[in-house]
């Protein structure tokens, strides 16, 4: 019991105000977190209510003095919870502005800028190009950073939103002094505090005097049902103890007393609003696999150019001249539109969703949930309706099921349902308002929900008013009313309760149209009817009657409920009705589909066992009965090994009666596994595992504001089939990204290239740094993202979810920097040379011209027909062909869009249907003529006004790129050389 | 596209299997790497076969080799449709446009600067101007022994330009004393430093040949030079002028007079170029005759024809050169 309570003073001493450990605020902040992952460990519901009342310092009739209360208040705080530490603003925008590629960027910046200076502090008239291009990079590195930081930086509405649910003032003891106005956030741990019928208990309490008391603690089981809660004695599990209520809970009935066990961030439900606020979610496997690219390419830009820098400097080139090769090696080397595409292709995806009523918070969730493998779904209010539905009738010897046809003329013949009907429409505190609304119990609604299809409540009740009742209780196990039958003028005795209950208090039963004595055979087959339906996960509700003798008990007769002086046994048996909160009409096709795409599919829910499995078996979850079921209690036992081996052993698995630090943990063993996934849930209990899960999925109608807060997709329509086309949706963007990623990459290899032959060959540069910017965030983009409109190639749903299938294989490396890129380069290289051969300068003319060519001292430098060319017409020159290698890229990388259209297929086969893409590649030649030819745009991007026949120099290399292209992939399809090409070029 | 087994899905046997596989110890990273080099279990080179890695050779060389007959296609197509002997683009279609540039010699070693100094009683300092002039001035001088070249030269007159084909020959003993046995008279800190005029194709320029209507901005030592050719030989004006001047007040005091040989200009008969056998561009030798010595000198230099434009920003149609002489 010491370390219990050492335990239990530690985590309270971690969410003190004035943070005892002096801890800074981030590993505060961790260490709570770590905290709030154990399950919560106490006794104090456990032990005698005396030693609770000394071990918190209390009184039951006086409550705390005010001067402890305010001790214990400076000392643990408010009751409110915490809102975690993060990340501030400042530091998150800075985060995102160095991420990726930004460094490099930034990096190539500063060398712009610092070459700039020194060019400022030794000339009189520097060029201003070196101040333009550092410009223009630190505006790319802003926008991509802000860009970045939007996405990431979501304000945290999560602990907002759980504090809605507290409320303001509630009815505390202290100094002997009821004080009906006493402020929630000062309650502390041993106050007294008294909650009736429509409060939210305020703290998690122990209940020391109560009557009627019960509770709706659908905001940590997920299970809309008023539980009751009296004063007895504890189980071992705090969540289901009966003599605890728990912060949040509403009264629905009755009233109670209680003492306050923990307070703020201490209670069940602040361990769960702690964990759903400070959990991180896991990275997607599209983040990490863009991350883990990203390294890869930053680490070889920055290799080559710290091999490229160091050569230089070796080689006695000058500062100057060094800093631009490795500008151009760096910018050349990264693939600057890959994030914006990834981003506007994941948003124009989010969109679409939007119009299948799938509302999309977080977009790489869209990815996630194609490569996602396993879906951890909450039960209640998920999978079902939260709406209890009458499914099955039984009456003497036959159980009726509602949906089968005949059952109509079944219930017009039998009087025996007759008479039940009536009981079903009485007993019942139920009211109908106008509308044809009902308010009232879940299950009572439900019976006049199913009686309002066969005949109607309202007049049975204005036949038969309602003299007196005896209301539910725990103790009784059943509910009493008397009616007045105002044609016979006799009363009529309802009783409605737990088949046990009710069955021992019976002597008869109605048998169609008469009544025969019980007998044990009865009993039995009763008793059989119960079990059998409650395997099904049917609630089961008993009724009798009993028409009272109009000599016995004449009009007027003084009925007295608290001590009956009717007859409340000798009753006559009607029936059964099983009731149950059905399955949504789709779920169970969608988990067909699902599982049919190689998902599995568990069920995590905090209801029972039985009802777990009946509905796990109903929407197929579970294929076979025998499916294996773990319980709470059974994983509170379980070391996570064994959690890890069960997940792996057994393929069908439902949770019951799990908490929400279970359902946390359920997701986080999945995880470990190497699994990516997806929860689906509802109420507040599921927001840890929706936060931490890889794709959180909330109920847009259904769901709790809490639960939506968390979660990443949000179903507007609450239809789990939305989920399949998530999955399909998130398959194909992917393999659509891996075209675009494809496109984008290969139009690096044109750029990184001719930076080495300027160094290799010494020939002048022949693409600028300007017009590397210009391909990667300009002309190249619109395609790029418009392949993300492309049909799917295969059915997606046929396969199994990705796990080691990359965004980025080897094989498509391969294919960008071996093949297609080389062709782009070659491309680009024989228009320059050509451009240079038709101004007099042969292509051997231009080898190791470049110490001459690029001196602004040298007035003359001859061509191979001996004309003399200046400084300034020699650029011109230069920035002329450098048009001509940027625009024969555009053209190259137009035929390249067409084809990464296709993976597989022929372009013949697919078309040229795509009509954003076709769009795209009009905008690709339309800016590549706009940053050609309009006056001022073209000098500030270094590009020249061209003939039209430079134009067309690139498209025999076009051509050779889509021949062989469609080669590759007829050779793919038909698995030609043995499958040589699938091996090593099919990404 | 093979579907994964999950575990519940497998049989006994491969179950068994799964688990009982061999393992294999486990390696350092120093004997995985020797390992990816060269397995000799599965004789693989850095994770290949030699079957593998032949076939990949062969691949890439029939598609590189594909890629290099294409470029060499292109190229040799596009390559004959040029003339050998005369550019694309000439003249204003061409990038060079019609405004030569004007350059000089010698060219300082440093990159990107046009300082020339040296001190003038220290013949080791001079000594690479010397060279460097000499080195350009090989060309020049011809040898009337060989064939070949010296069968295209035309001594050239203003009243006899060249015939068709024919290049002017351009007289280096006219440039005396800036001739490379008087060491360009550098010894004597009187340096000399050769204009030239940039060759653009076909380009021919419009002199100034009246002595009316000079610009304004023109020195009038050139006007007045101008004037008395008119006076001397109207034939004279078909020329291309030069003028050199210091760039400030001060320099202009420190410069000192300046002779530019054989004449003050690139005479009108060499031009056009038309990348004719043996052609040689005419220079002009600027004399320095007596500069300040130990300051630095920044001086322009300007060509003077009606179709020469001229921005001193820009340095088009000018040459900036600095000198000094210690």
């Amino acid at each position: 019991m010491n370390s219990r309570t050492s335990s239990l003073s530690s985590i309270s001493d971690l969410f003190r105000p004035n943070n005892p450990k002096g801890l800074r605020s981030r590993d505060l902040s961790s260490t709570r977190l770590s905290a709030l992952k154990k399950e919560i460990n106490t006794d104090t519901h456990l032990i005698p209510l005396k030693d609770l009342y000394t071990l918190l310092g209390t009184d039951p009739v006086n409550g705390l003095s005010s001067q402890k209360a305010q001790e214990l208040l400076d000392y643990y705080g408010l009751n409110t919870l915490t809102p975690p530490t993060h990340y501030t603003v400042p530091k998150l925008l800075l985060k995102s502005l160095c991420t990726g590629f930004s460094i490099l960027i930034w990096l190539g910046a500063i060398l712009c800028l610092s070459a700039y200076l020194i060019e400022l502090s030794t000339k009189p008239d520097p060029s201003t190009d070196n101040l333009y291009l550092g410009c223009v990079l630190i505006a790319v590195d802003l926008i991509c950073g802000i860009f970045s930081f939007f996405q990431n930086y979501k304000s945290s509405k999560i602990m907002k939103t759980f504090n809605s649910m507290i409320p303001m003032h509630t009815t505390c003891l202290r100094d002997g002094i009821l004080n009906r106005n006493t402020e929630v956030r000062d309650l502390v741990k041993g106050d007294i505090i008294y909650v009736e019928i429509g409060d939210v208990i305020p703290a998690d309490i122990r209940i020391i005097e109560s009557r009627g008391f019960k509770v709706d603690n659908s905001s940590l089981t997920g299970e809309c049902i008023a539980v009751p809660r009296h004063n007895t004695d504890g189980s071992a599990n705090i969540l289901e103890s009966p003599n605890v209520a728990f912060f949040s809970s509403l009264c629905v009935e009755g009233w109670a007393k209680g003492v306050v066990l923990f307070c703020g961030d201490l209670t069940a439900l602040g361990r769960v609003a702690g964990l759903a606020a400070r959990l991180q979610p896991a990275p997607s496997p599209l983040s990490r696999e863009i991350r883990r690219f990203m390294r890869c390419m930053s680490t070889c830009a920055l290799a080559l150019g710290i091999f490229i820098a160091s050569a230089s400097m070796i080689l006695g080139y000058p500062f100057m001249q060094t800093s631009i090769f490795v500008i151009g090696i760096v910018v050349a080397n990264i693939p600057e539109g890959l994030q914006p595409t990834i981003t506007a292709s994941l948003t124009l995806t989010a969109k679409r969703m939007v119009t299948r009523n799938c509302l999309v918070k977080n977009l790489e969730a869209i990815e996630a949930l194609g490569a996602c493998t396993t879906i951890c779904s909450d039960k209640t209010g998920t999978l079902t309706e939260n709406k209890m539905c009458v499914r099955h009738i039984w009456t003497w010897n036959k159980t009726y099921s509602i949906l089968d046809k005949e059952f109509e003329n079944f219930l017009q013949n039998d009087q025996a349902l007759n008479s039940l009907k009536i009981c079903g429409a009485l007993c019942s505190n139920a009211t109908v308002v106008k509308s044809g609304v009902i308010r009232g119990d879940a299950s009572e609604k439900a019976i006049l929900n199913f009686l309002f299809n066969y005949c109607d409540p309202v007049t049975i009740r204005k036949r038969y008013p309602k003299i007196v009742e005896i209301p539910f209780n725990s103790v009784n196990k059943y509910q009493i009313s008397i009616h007045l039958n105002e044609e016979k003028k006799t009363y009529l005795l309802v009783m409605k309760g737990a088949p046990e209950c009710i069955l021992s208090r019976c002597v008869t039963i109605a048998f169609n149209n008469k009544s025969i004595s019980m007998t044990e055979d009865i009993k039995q087959a009763v008793n059989t009817t119960t079990e059998n339906l409650a395997n099904t996960g049917e609630r089961i509700l008993a009724f009798a009657d009993c028409d009272l003798d109009s000599n016995e008990y004449p009009l007027n007769y003084p009925f007295d409920t608290e001590n009956p002086n009717f007859p409340v046994d000798e009753l006559r048996f009607l029936g059964l009705i099983g009731l149950k909160d059905p399955p949504r009409e789709q779920v169970r096709s969608a988990i067909e589909r699902v599982r049919a795409a190689g998902v599995r599919v568990m069920m995590v829910t905090g209801d029972h066992p039985a009802t777990a499995r009946a509905v796990a078996i109903e929407v197929g979850i579970a294929t076979t009965p025998s499916c294996h079921i773990v319980t709470g209690t059974e994983l509170r036992n379980m070391s996570p090994d064994l959690l890890y081996l069960t997940l792996a052993k057994h393929y069908e698995i439902v949770f019951a009666r799990t908490s929400p630090t279970q359902k946390l943990q359920i997701v986080e063993a999945c995880q470990k596994q190497g699994g990516v996934v997806a929860v689906t849930g509802d109420g507040v209990n599921d927001a840890p595992a929706l936060r931490r899960a890889d794709i959180g999925i909330s109920m847009g109608i259904a769901g709790s504001q809490v639960s939506k807060q968390t979660a990443d997709i949000i179903l507007m329509d609450d239809n789990f089939a939305t989920i399949v086309t998530g999955i399909e949706e998130g398959r194909k963007i992917f393999d659509n990204l891996k075209k675009s990623v494809c496109y984008i990459l290969i139009s690096n290899v044109p750029e990184i290239l001719p930076v080495l032959m300027f160094i290799l060959f010494s020939i002048p540069l022949p693409l600028g740094v300007m017009t590397i910017l210009c391909v990667d965030l300009g002309t190249d983009m619109w395609p790029a993202v418009s392949l993300s409109h492309e049909q799917a190639e295969q059915d997606v749903m046929a396969r199994p979810p990705r796990t080691s299938d990359p965004l980025v294989s080897n094989r498509m490396i391969r294919l960008v920097y071996l093949h297609l890129g080389l062709i782009e380069f070659a491309a680009g290289m024989f228009a320059y040379f050509i451009v240079m051969a038709e101004h007099g300068f042969y292509p051997s003319q231009l080898f190791g011209i470049r110490q001459k060519w690029d001196n602004v001292a040298v007035t003359d430098v001859e061509d191979s027909l001996g004309q003399e060319w200046t400084y300034a017409e020699r650029k011109e020159l230069e920035r002329a062909c450098q048009a001509t290698y940027f625009v024969a890229v555009v053209v190259t990388q137009m035929m390249n869009c067409i084809i990464c259209k296709t993976r597989y297929n022929s372009i013949f086969h697919v078309g040229m249907k795509n009509n954003v893409l076709n769009i795209g590649l009009i905008f690709e030649l339309i800016l590549a003529c706009m940053v050609c030819y309009i006056p001022g745009v073209n000098t500030f991007f270094k590009t020249y006004p061209l003939r039209l026949r430079w134009w067309f120099l690139a498209l025999p290399f076009a051509a050779l790129m889509f021949i062989f292209d469609e080669f590759r992939k007829h050779c793919i399809r038909n698995h030609m050389f043995g499958g040589w090409f699938n091996k090593f070029t099919f990404y | 596209m093979t579907v994964k087994k999950r575990p519940s899905d497998l049989t006994s046997l491969e179950r068994f299997n799964m688990y009982y596989r061999e393992r294999e110890p486990p390696l350092t990273a120093g004997q995985k790497f020797q390992r990816f080099i060269w397995n000799p279990k599965t004789r693989q080179f850095c994770g290949r076969t030699g079957a593998s890695w032949s076939k990949i050779a062969l691949f890439y060389f029939i598609f590189y080799a594909a890629l290099a007959v294409l470029v060499a296609i292109c190229m040799w197509t596009f390559l004959q449709l040029l003339d050998a002997r005369q550019p694309r683009w000439q003249l204003d279609s061409s990038i060079i446009g019609t405004n030569p540039g004007l350059g000089f010699r010698p060219t300082p070693p440093e990159v990107a600067s046009s300082v020339i100094w040296y001190k003038g009683n220290d013949p080791g300092s001079y000594q690479f101007w010397i060279k460097e002039l000499s080195n350009f001035l090989k060309k020049y001088k011809r040898d009337a022994n060989k064939s070949g070249a010296g069968q295209n030269i035309h001594n050239c007159d203003f009243k006899l330009p060249p015939p068709a084909g024919k290049v002017c020959d351009v007289d280096v003993n006219a440039w005396s004393p800036c001739i490379e046995e008087n060491g360009f008279a550098y010894h004597k800190s009187t340096p000399c430093i050769f204009l030239k005029l940039n060759k653009i194709y076909a380009w021919k320029p419009e002199f100034y040949n009246s002595s009316d209507h000079l610009p304004s901005a023109m020195p009038e030592d050139l006007k007045e030079h101008i004037r008395n050719m008119t006076a001397y030989d109207k034939n004279y004006l078909n020329m291309v002028w030069v003028s050199c001047q210091g760039e400030n007040p001060a320099d202009r005091e420190n410069i000192g007079p300046i002779q530019y040989l054989p004449y003050r200009g690139f005479p009108g008969y060499y031009f056009p170029y038309s990348n004719q056998e043996g052609y040689l561009s005419p220079l002009v030798a600027v004399h320095l005759q007596r500069p300040k010595t130990g300051m630095l000198i920044n001086i322009e230099c300007r060509a003077w024809a009606h179709n020469i434009k001229y921005d001193r920003v820009e340095g088009i149609g000018s040459v900036h050169i600095e000198i000094m002489v210690e």
